[in-house]
């Protein structure tokens, strides 16, 4: 391997890491109670968690514009986690909805092309 | 079961999505001409899939290193959210395996670590979080070997069960996602879900995320506490 891609790769490596580890500590060192806790922050923190993980829902089921057939694209999402959340009434299984998610979105694939 | 081998079972819904975008990134990696080694090696240091498709195509390209160093880490901005909400959950836990475990801190074990922690015993957090972050880690360093030695049949194979695969990430995120939707979580969830969608709609993924999580909290708390003063 070359050794700039090496140095390269080991940089973006640490860097990443870097942004995950070190808001890691900071608030482990200075939050060390539950955000439950009470006061604005400890509940803009119990709201930020399901926030996020919104978000990247979002991110996952809306393409991005260089995505060709946004429209059907999104659709058969939107279609694929209706069933999902329909079916998450009788069943709470998170492996068993995970694949029934890939399923659906499968035979959305076959059966609405774009 | 123990709470590591519990972690590892979580991961399954991350394995199933990861593992077609692991082999997408080694079956691109090989057709720009880089190494399996080197491929495995980008996909072992770095571990954040759309920072290293971004990365491997900018390499391709002749992009100065320090352009793609500030790219990668533009796009990677989003990961200084998560440190903060999971610490407080692993509290119990020695330094050292803060140390391990937040190299794993990516999206999606971010999202099934703050969906499930809280029904872990916190004696048992951390080591589940190792289960779930290895099942994630092994998923993403055996696709992306799998798609940098699979060659040709990979490559037509691909096209036609990945975007299915795939579709385990959204839809875990969802199923995370169920059980709390309600009242002023809702809310935010909806806001936050809102300020993403636009922001990728119009190609801004990552400034959408730091909005999206700083927004849909704000909205949510300050709606609520508007309504407690409109009853009081």
């Amino acid at each position: 391997m070359p050794t700039d891609k090496l140095i390269l790769t080991l940089v973006i490596g640490v860097l990443t890491y870097t942004l995950r580890a070190v808001p890691f500590f900071l608030a482990a060192r200075r939050a060390p109670e539950k955000p439950s806790n009470g006061g604005m922050l400890a509940e803009l923190l119990n709201l930020a968690g399901p926030a996020l993980i919104a978000a990247l829902l979002a991110l996952a089921v809306v393409p991005a514009p260089a995505v060709p057939e946004r429209s059907i694209t999104f659709l058969r999402s939107l279609l694929a986690l209706a069933v999902v959340a329909l079916v998450y009434r009788r069943i709470q299984h998170l492996g068993l909805l995970v694949l029934l998610g890939v399923l659906v979105y499968g035979m959305l694939l076959v059966f609405m092309p774009g | 079961m123990n709470a590591w081998a519990s972690g590892l079972r979580t991961s399954l819904a991350i394995i199933l999505g990861y593992t077609p975008i692991a082999i997408a990134f080694g079956v691109a990696a090989n057709e720009i001409g880089l190494s399996v080694q080197t491929t495995l090696l980008v996909s072992g240091v770095v571990f954040a899939g759309a920072s290293q498709f971004v990365m491997v195509s900018l390499w391709a390209t002749g992009t100065p290193p320090l352009i793609i160093v500030l790219t990668t880490l533009l796009l990677n901005l989003r990961h200084v959210l998560y440190g903060p909400l999971i610490a407080p959950h692993l509290r119990h836990s020695p330094g050292w395996q803060h140390l391990l475990a937040t190299f794993g801190l990516t999206d999606e074990v971010f999202a099934a670590a703050t969906g499930r922690v809280d029904e872990v015993p916190e004696s048992d957090r951390m080591a589940w979080l190792l289960g779930l972050e290895a099942g994630a880690y092994g998923a993403w360093l055996s696709g992306t070997w799998l798609g940098a030695t699979g060659g040709a049949a990979l490559t037509t194979l691909l096209p036609a069960i990945a975007p299915a695969l795939a579709f385990a990430l959204p839809t875990l995120f969802l199923v995370l996602l169920l059980p709390v939707l309600q009242g002023r979580v809702l809310i935010a969830a909806l806001v936050a879900a809102g300020v993403a969608g636009i922001a990728q709609f119009l190609g801004m993924a990552t400034v959408g995320l730091l909005a999206a999580a700083v927004v849909g909290p704000l909205v949510a708390l300050v709606g609520s506490r508007w309504r407690c003063q409109q009853t009081n």
